[in-house]
């Protein structure tokens, strides 16, 4: 079923990207829309089909790869893993749908490559042996190097080779980290390694080279240089692909290697990485709102509220140790968890609303525009709903993981808390200001004036999301429900220590 | 008789074949096309020969001169298909432009020889002869275009650089048989362990000259001097030889010399081939950023690649070697392709060096676009591609032997070195080419390269067959 998920969207992708130049657009369109939603689907049995109250993996499949290294095929999902999973099909559905309005040179290529994309994500996110995981991270690497690149703005490619230094030289470092720790352990099995029982001096290297690979992705203050000018320069597709689902791999990473296997050092560490994720939320918020792009001011507020994931992640060893607070060290998680999911539809919705206006107008600035809602009602109700849904109004998904990991903080420490939520004002400031320049006012520009209202196609995949933020505002639970046995294993497995 | 001459049957049979090939090629003029389809014949025979006497156990023969071991049959194997791929391309590249002769195949058999003689060396004689054998067979293929300006240049520099080498290598040797008495490698093994003591500082002082002399076949800092230019400036298809099978040899004079012959002291040469190694791959992926001539640029990424091999032979424990001989049959096979490309650019009779002649090739040929990107992030050491599975085992085994730093070292510079392979794609995806015309994407150069491009996929995702066979190779 793993298997599937993975390899009907890469082979998909490659029959549309080899064939689909041959055809014209319209068919290697509708092929690429039937191969994703096909990949939706089944990622949707997959959550049907699975049993939230078990921590254990599920849908196991293990194969040897190199039987003479010890290395394996070996896949699987648990409550972190599957919506994560089901984020990127929904995702990549609605990058394939609004495709065709903002790409016109070689589409099918451009189809493919997120089809590709999408299976290498499902990849990093269902596999099980270390290995196999890092070949699939580095893997995806590539189609989004080559998205960028051919289809970018015109600083695309300054963009697009910052873009794969940053990461590669990030997760070179994890490599070595995975290769010390094979021979530690003696497997390359994820949570074999799990279990390995480390000095404390050994998990700090570990540590600072797991932190290099993932703070970059996620991506934390300050190693974040890279997300503004990929975001600014990506087409709309890749824009949407890096904010809903690749810096959520960051958080993944802290999740399925940091925090397990080496909890004594982050414990040690936690105070700077809240530190570190405080100073995203506050300075990296009022860096937003400066922004006069409006591709980078949603970047910006990206990684804002990164900052709230890596703030839950690092709470929970303020009181993980301690049984009373174990509920306190649960609600930080799962608000983490959720603020992963709920970001990703968030920052989907408000890249492609930026979108449908670059495709009108050719611009990103906000000085550009002026009165949208004139000309475009339908378009303005739905920006301001998704504009809302950032700055974290209640009734939206935005509030529920910010407000769980607020209440978390709370517990800790007063300031903590405090200081993060900040992000209520700064984030209704950023976001609602850019609403008010772009869509308030008096029509200023003829250009704004002759715009037209969003297509049938761009109005389904805006209502889509719209009903999602809201069904996930209103009705978190689904979510929480299949991640709470996980991250609840996951929380005890950080409370142990692990020196011998 | 016969039968103490089995194993030497693939030598035999290529020896034979080559002095066939030269004859016929010099009996009537315009016999180039004979010599081409006797070589391929020869080679296609010879692969068969070496998998028909492949041994499964070491075993040692003509009075200790040669040894057959798997790990020589797998270098033998590994080079010959390779000159199968070489031949062909060559025929095509001098064929255009008018240079084609019959004497490049039989010297390039001979080449082939060189470095199974070497791969089976059980002695230092036979080592040396194998490795000149290659040597001088080299030296000539760069000197073939005698109208070119920079190849009589280039065989110049190869061969004084080369016989300078030679000669700090025949020192080592001759200080090591000094204090051993013998010129037997296994023989020398065993006296080695009784002679460590008072002696000590000789050996290592006999060890200094032999990893200089494996230096420099291998390429690496500081005895790297003459690989840019020569391939710079010999002709593509010499420089595509040079560039993939000779590395077989440079692993197997390494191997020989160092894991068969000199074991007990391996943490000398360990400790200068982690030093040597890393000092290439820091050089060479440096020095790589600044280069405009494709060739060139391909030169020095072969010395940051050479210093992954060496650091493969540093780890100094059967997986390091197995990682080692793994990286230099992938390194082949990835640098076959690349030359290919080389070669099909310039099909119309011009060579393709200047970087700028990249420019907006995917568009021109998607086909090339496809092979680039398979063929960049192959020599860059991303996966799936099999370039990440040659670097992945020697980190992998350096790590395993303690020299983490020297592992930190080496990533980071390939980190490095992505920035300028990254650039050729941006060269060729992401900017308009500078004329229109396609390139021809039919024939029989693209053919072979898109099943050697074809070949490096599939070598990525089913990494396990080459790893297991190298490992079992040098288990045995």
């Amino acid at each position: 079923m793993l298997s599937l998920l993975i390899w009907l969207p890469i082979f998909g992708g490659l029959y549309v990207a080899l064939l689909g130049s041959r055809v014209a657009p319209v068919h290697a369109e509708r092929d690429a829309i039937a191969i994703a939603a096909l990949t939706f689907i089944a990622s949707l049995v997959l959550w049907a089909g699975f049993d939230g109250s078990r921590a254990t993996m599920q849908y196991v499949e293990l194969l040897p790869w190199i039987p003479a290294l010890n290395v394996n095929y070996h896949l699987g999902v648990d409550g972190i893993a599957l919506p994560l999973i089901v984020l990127t099909t929904f995702s990549t559905l609605l990058v394939v749908l609004s495709a065709n309005a903002s790409v016109h040179d070689r589409l099918a290529e451009y189809l493919g490559a997120f089809l590709v994309l999408a299976g290498l994500m499902i990849g990093v996110f269902a596999a099980l042996d270390a290995i196999l995981f890092y070949v699939f991270w580095e893997a995806m690497l590539i189609p989004m190097f080559l998205v960028i690149g051919v289809w970018g703005g015109p600083r695309r490619v300054y963009a697009t080779i910052k873009f794969f230094l940053y990461t590669f030289l990030g997760s070179v470092l994890m490599l070595i980290a995975l290769l010390w720790l094979y021979f530690q352990s003696g497997t390359f099995d994820i949570l074999g390694m799990q279990q390995q029982p480390l000095s404390l001096d050994a998990q700090t290297l570990i540590f600072w080279a797991f932190l290099a690979a993932f703070a970059v992705k996620i991506p934390m203050w300050p190693v974040h240089t890279w997300l503004p000018d990929a975001h600014v320069e990506a087409p709309t597709g890749g824009s949407v692909v890096l904010a809903a689902i690749m810096l959520k791999m960051g958080g993944y990473g802290f999740l399925r290697f940091s925090l397990p296997i080496t909890p004594d050092a982050c414990r040690v560490w936690a105070p700077l990485m809240i530190a570190l994720s405080l100073v995203a939320i506050v300075y990296v918020g009022l860096v937003a709102l400066a922004q006069r792009d409006m591709k980078k001011l949603i970047a910006y507020s990206s990684i804002s509220h990164m900052g709230f994931v890596t703030l839950g992640f690092f709470v929970v060893f303020a009181f993980a140790t301690v049984p009373a607070a174990a509920h306190a060290a649960d609600l930080a998680l799962a608000g983490a968890m959720f603020q992963m999911i709920s970001h990703g539809f968030i920052s989907a919705a408000m890249f492609l609303c930026v979108g449908v206006l670059y495709d009108r107008m050719h611009s990103r600035e906000i000085s550009a525009y002026g009165g949208v809602i004139n000309p475009m009602p339908r378009f303005a109700a739905f920006m301001l709903l998704f504009a809302m849904a950032n700055a974290g109004l209640p009734g939206t998904s935005g509030f529920v993981g910010e407000f769980m990991v607020i209440l978390a903080a709370f517990q800790v420490d007063f300031w903590i808390a405090l200081l993060a939520a900040t992000t209520l004002i700064l984030g209704a400031a950023y976001t609602l200001w850019m609403y008010k320049r772009v869509a308030f006012g008096e029509v200023a520009r003829p250009a704004v004036a002759a715009l037209e209202d969003i297509t049938p196609r761009e109005h389904l995949v805006l209502t889509s999301l719209a009903a999602v933020v809201l069904l996930f505002g209103i009705w978190p639970a689904p979510i929480i429900d299949t991640s709470a046995a996980s991250l609840h294993e996951l929380v005890q497995q950080v409370a142990r220590s692990k020196i011998p | 008789m016969l039968h103490a001459l089995a194993p030497l049957l693939p030598e035999i049979w290529l020896l034979t074949a080559a002095c066939v090939v030269l004859l016929a090629a010099t009996a009537k003029r315009d016999a180039a096309s004979l010599a081409y389809h006797l070589a391929i014949g020869a080679l296609a025979v010879n692969a068969l020969l070496v998998v028909a006497v492949r041994p499964t156990a070491s075993s040692t023969h003509f009075f200790g001169q040669f040894q057959a071991d798997p790990v020589a049959a797998l270098i033998k194997l590994a080079a010959t298909l390779m000159f199968l791929l070489l031949l062909s391309h060559a025929r095509d590249y001098l064929r255009v432009r008018r240079a084609l002769t019959g004497e490049y195949f039989a010297i390039a058999l001979m080449a082939l020889l060189g470095i199974m003689v070497l791969a089976s060396a059980a002695s230092l004689l036979t080592v040396y002869l194998g490795l000149e054998l290659l040597s001088l067979s080299l030296y000539s293929l760069v000197a073939m275009h005698r109208d070119s300006p920079t190849a009589p240049e280039a065989a110049i520099k190869y061969f004084i650089l080369g016989a300078l080498a030679s000669g700090m290598l025949l020192y080592g040797m001759s200080i090591i048989y000094g204090l051993t008495g013998t010129l037997d490698l296994a023989r020398m093994a065993e006296v080695v362990t009784v002679a460590e003591g008072p002696s000590t500082p000789l050996f290592v002082f006999g060890v200094v000259f032999i990893v200089v002399g494996i230096a420099f076949k291998l390429g690496i800092v500081p005895f790297h001097m003459w690989i840019p230019d020569v391939y710079h400036g010999a002709p593509t298809c010499v420089t595509m030889l040079i560039g993939s099978a000779p590395k077989l040899a440079g692993f197997a004079l390494g191997y020989r010399l160092l894991a068969d012959g000199l074991p007990e002291l391996a943490p000398h040469w360990a400790g200068m081939l982690v030093l040597l190694g890393t000092a290439s791959v820091v050089f060479g992926n440096t020095v790589a950023l600044a280069q405009t001539s494709l060739k060139r640029l391909l030169g020095y990424s072969t010395i940051a690649h050479m210093g992954f091999l060496a650091l493969g032979l540093a780890s100094a424990t059967q997986p390091g070697f197995a990682a080692a001989l793994h990286y230099a049959v992938v390194y082949g096979v990835v640098s076959l392709a690349a030359f290919g490309v080389l070669i099909w650019m310039g099909s119309d009779g011009r060579d393709a060096d200047d970087l700028t002649e990249l420019r907006g090739i995917a568009t021109r040929s998607p086909l090339i676009g496809a092979l680039l990107v398979v063929i960049v992030f192959s020599l860059a050491g991303v996966p799936p591609f099999v370039g990440f599975w040659a670097k992945w085992f020697v980190l992998k085994e350096l790590v395993a032997a303690g020299h983490v730093t020297a592992a930190v070292v080496a990533v980071i510079f390939s980190v490095v070195a992505a920035y300028y392979y990254l650039r050729l794609l941006k060269l060729a995806f992401f900017e308009a080419p500078d004329s229109r015309t396609p390139v021809p994407e039919t024939g029989r150069v693209p053919a072979l390269v898109s099943l050697n491009g074809l070949l490096l996929v599939l070598m990525g995702l089913f990494p396990s067959a080459l790893l297991t066979a190298c490992l079992t190779a040098v288990r045995a």
